[in-house]
């Protein structure tokens, strides 16, 4: 067995890791298309505010942030209908919010706690219980994916005509909006807000750079998301590195690889077609 | 507090109600069609952080009380105790950082800077502990305020010396640990863990006190002596405990521990950042589980003020037990107001190490 | 006839001040009916009443008899307005976005079968696009990408086709295509059309019915009002001939010659292979005439 295999918490940091980096590049997929790529960053900034105020009114914190994680994302959903065109102003508005209200609330707490490290967790430290909830979360994200693969298709290309066509556009936004808040609550306290906001894009990013549909795009998301963090982890393991940091890095390399290969194959088509 | 903000709003409403009617009525002709909901949410909400703001901020400041007193502004947990051991009933002191948080991430606000305004004496521990005190110190106006390094005169710790009490077969590959040291600087800060440490600084501050209150200089000498003997008697403890572990390793979640540790000959292995910006990476993990197993070490040490996820996860795949150990920078509230103190805590360390070793 | 179309003296504004006042008019099944009007009346404004994303300040739009609600279920095949960026943008083929339009047929939280392949396939076939089937939408043309939308709309088989602006930002090969296409479908297949557009020019012909959204003598006033204009094709002023050229397709053999069709010059490429069938049809489309004249 490989050095890598034998601890388990690495064990736990690429079961989990891989499981995640499978579920969020869908979730990206469909975020991205709505125009809410910073929806991660929105979600888990916010989450802080729920857990000052678990510790204010006492329940626990962690319940708190998935509370208002939830909350914030209905909100986004809410405000981005009405925005329209601008519907990315919708995240901005509910992260300050939810920024301002966390700054707000932790005044008040008095209880000995550092915030952050309460919210946010790490890849390499996961615990028994936050293994088995992701595996739970992952099963309803993927079922519910593959479920609403068309729906999800129509609502990100077309909101409008989706509704015509008679796709219950309220009910699977919401349903997508809500695992999506528990997906990012769940998995910042468990490998940490970093890597959920990257992933949730920068594979999405990429993966529109080669894709010549759209089931490959989400295909190749997938493909990149789980390679980063499989990648991300093997090197922090042997070389050192910070993996939430490695795990972003090596995804922007896919990035920037998959652009250059993009670009290389049309210019080449071109000249063919020439 | 919740009952104090509502009335606070309550009673802003009732004096504004002309105003705000109006702006109501604006609000709903313009929005009609639009965002009312939503704006009048996120209306409500900037003016409960708004009111909630205000409240916050008048909790600070020298009270009554403090009429007579040399009014103290401590910065973290152990200034404060200090101070207040020393100067006893003759001073008024303050803790500038407030109970419950992380010292290094800490800013001064207005207020803080307000209540320098007023003090007599401001003491903070130095070595890098409070970057922001030379700033603040530049831009207070109060010049007879004295402001005290309380580790002036010890030899501090180079952080680079910290790490070589640790381990060296990890240096190459961890070459100078930037991460855990950039808010530190150059020298470790935590000097007050050695109760020899604790002790001058105890002995700075009342040379300070004595320079600004002569009258009660025998008071501030008397306190001295007492907390002296209480630190030599904690060194002794320290030492006698220790000392069939002289060598020993103990693993902690911040290398806070180097002054104790030279003290009394014990080594530690600090797991880095614990916070979420400061995450620990897969390579040093592996490490410390491998250091855990090779010297068999029986506890894994977190903080009270951070989540110890990262020492249960250490401590479940080496399969040994955690405790907490307290570096005393940040105490909780509900420590302070149940009147544990430097020498309590320092007991409660002393205890869990040792349990940590036998 | 049945009115698949009714709106009843309806108004509506974004604010106090009124878009759109008392309009009042009626499509009837089978119509190719046409609302033109300069910029600015409105017309976008009624495609979104039509559709039920805007809802009547007063009055009532119903569709089929019922009265619409909201955006779904009215059963309505709806072309938006073409270079929207979206698409260019979307990583999607052209095959998937017109799976898209199946989704009625293929039913909610279910998975498309061979038969809606073959489906889609039929309708990238009927705009001429379905070489293209695996081609990314964002690498065509503006009217190329406008005919996969169109696919799109009529792999749904809808029986009321709303248009909006269809001649915008496309190139006049792909405008008379499409008309071609809409024609085809209001003769053959009984489509209702319902299409939104300030180049009457180009449309009017196929039209049976002519709504025209102005504001009339009342233009500072910004109160427009709907007049219906009935006017068959063939009254229409905008000549016979280019009808005839248009109808092509299954009127050629009506002793059209070669002159007229020079008027939109493929027609005889593009539509040769369809003229057997085209007697059927253009017998058809005479008799429905003549119905609607009594």
């Amino acid at each position: 067995m490989p050095l890598i295999l034998q601890y388990e918490y690495m064990q736990r940091a690429l079961f989990v890791g891989l499981l995640l980096s499978v579920i969020v590049a869908c979730l990206g997929t469909v975020m991205v298309h709505k125009r809410l790529s910073l929806i991660g960053d929105a979600l888990s900034h916010s989450s802080l505010a729920g857990v000052a105020l678990g510790l204010l009114l006492g329940f626990n914190p962690v319940l708190g942030a998935m509370g208002i994680c939830i909350v914030s994302a209905l909100s986004i959903e809410a405000i981005r209908k009405k925005l329209g065109n601008h519907s990315e102003l919708a995240v901005a508005i509910v992260m300050s919010t939810g920024i301002g209200l966390a700054g707000v609330l932790s005044g008040f707490v008095r209880s000995s706690a550092d915030f952050n490290s309460f919210l946010f967790g790490s890849i390499v430290a996961i615990s028994g219980f936050e293994a088995r909830l992701v595996m739970i979360l992952s099963v309803v994200v993927l079922l519910l994916f593959i479920l609403l693969y068309k729906e999800l298709f129509y609502i990100s290309f077309d909101e409008q005509a989706a509704a015509i066509s008679g796709v219950p556009v309220g009910f699977v936004n919401t349903v997508f909006t809500i695992l999506t808040a528990v997906t990012v609550s769940i998995a910042a306290r468990t490998v940490g807000a970093l890597i959920i906001s990257s992933l949730l894009v920068v594979p999405v990013a990429a993966a529109m750079g080669i894709a010549k549909s759209y089931k490959t795009t989400v295909l190749w998301a997938i493909f990149v998301s789980a390679v980063s963090t499989i990648g991300g982890l093997v090197l922090s393991f042997y070389f050192g590195l910070k993996p939430g940091g490695t795990i972003v890095l090596l995804s922007v390399v896919f990035f920037l690889l998959f652009r250059v290969i993009g670009y290389l194959r049309e210019k080449h088509s071109v000249k063919k077609g020439a | 507090m919740l009952f104090q903000i509502l009335s606070f709003i309550l009673s802003f409403a009732i004096a504004n109600h002309s105003q705000l009617e109006e702006v109501r009525k604006e609000f709903i002709c313009s929005m009609k069609f639009g965002l009312k909901r939503f704006f009048s949410g996120i209306l409500a909400v900037s003016f409960i952080a708004g009111t909630a703001g205000v409240l916050c901020s008048c909790r600070r400041g020298f009270g009554k009380d403090a009429e007579g007193k040399v009014k103290i502004v401590a910065t973290i947990f152990p200034m404060y105790d200090f101070a207040k051991r020393i100067g006893g009933d003759k001073v008024a002191v303050k803790m500038m950082i407030p109970a419950g948080t992380e010292p290094h991430e800490w800013e001064p606000s207005t207020q803080d800077m307000l209540m320098l305004e007023e003090a007599d004496l401001f003491v903070y521990n130095g070595a890098g502990m409070e970057p922001w005190a030379e700033d603040i110190l530049g831009s207070v106006q109060n010049k007879d305020l004295v402001a005290l390094e309380a580790s002036k005169d010890i030899a501090l710790l180079k952080t680079a010396e910290v790490h070589d009490m640790e381990d060296h077969d990890h240096e190459e590959d961890h070459d100078e640990d930037e991460h855990e040291h950039h808010h530190h600087g150059e020298y470790d800060p935590h000097v007050w863990l050695s109760p020899k440490n604790a002790e001058e600084e105890m002995t700075a501050i009342a040379e300070a006190l004595i320079s600004i209150d002569e009258e009660n200089a025998d008071t501030y000498r008397k306190n001295l002596e007492e907390a002296k003997k209480q630190c030599e008697e904690l060194d002794g403890a320290f030492a006698e405990a220790l000392k069939p572990y002289e060598g020993g390793y103990i693993v902690v979640a911040h290398e806070a521990y180097g002054y104790l540790c030279r003290d009394y000959g014990i080594k530690q292995i600090g797991i880095e950042g614990v916070s979420a910006d400061q995450e620990p990476d897969a390579a040093r993990m592996r490490e410390i589980i491998d250091k855990v197993d090779e010297y068999g070490i029986k506890c894994i040490f977190f903080e009270e003020l951070v989540d110890p996820k990262v020492a249960q996860t250490i401590a479940d795949e080496a399969g040994c037990g955690t405790m907490a150990l307290s570096p005393l920078d940040g105490l909780s509230k509900e420590d302070i107001d149940s009147g544990r103190d430097y020498f309590s805590v320092m007991q409660d360390n002393l205890k869990a190490l040792v349990s940590a070793f036998e | 006839m049945t009115k698949v179309i009714e709106v009843e003296n309806m108004s509506f504004g974004y604010t106090r001040d009124m878009i759109l006042e008392n309009v009042d008019f009626a499509v009837e099944e089978g119509d190719f009916a046409v609302v033109i009007g300069d910029n600015g009346v409105g017309k976008s404004t009624m495609v979104k009443l039509l559709l039920g994303a805007i809802h009547p300040t007063k009055g009532r739009i119903s569709i089929g008899g019922k009265t619409v609600t909201s955006l779904s279920g009215s059963g309505i095949g709806y072309l938006p307005q073409n270079g929207g960026n979206r698409a260019a943008s979307f990583p999607a083929t052209c095959e998937e976005i017109v799976m898209s339009g199946l989704y009625k047929k293929i039913g909610f939280m279910r998975f498309p079968g061979k038969a809606h392949k073959e489906k889609a396939d039929a309708a990238l076939k009927s705009v001429g696009m379905l070489d293209k089937k695996k081609e990314l939408i964002g690498n065509l043309s503006g009217g190329q990408q406008q005919r996969i939308m169109l696919a799109r709309v009529l792999a749904g088989d809808p029986k009321i086709l709303i248009l909006d602006e269809p001649t915008v930002g496309v190139d006049a090969e792909s405008v008379d295509r499409l008309l071609h296409i809409l024609h085809h479908l209001n003769i053959e297949k009984k489509v209702t059309i319902l299409m939104v557009t300030h180049d009457v020019e180009k449309v009017g012909p196929y039209a049976n019915r002519v709504l025209c959204l102005s504001e009339g003598a009342c233009r500072e006033e910004l109160l427009p009002d709907a007049q219906i204009v009935h006017a068959h094709s063939h009254s229409h002023p905008h000549g016979v001939e280019h009808i005839h050229c248009a109808n092509c397709e299954h009127g050629g053999a009506h002793g059209h010659d070669a002159e007229h069709c020079a008027e939109c010059g493929h027609c005889d490429e593009q539509c040769g292979h369809d003229h057997e069938h085209s007697h059927e049809h253009g017998h058809e489309h005479d008799h429905d005439h003549g119905k609607e004249e009594k």
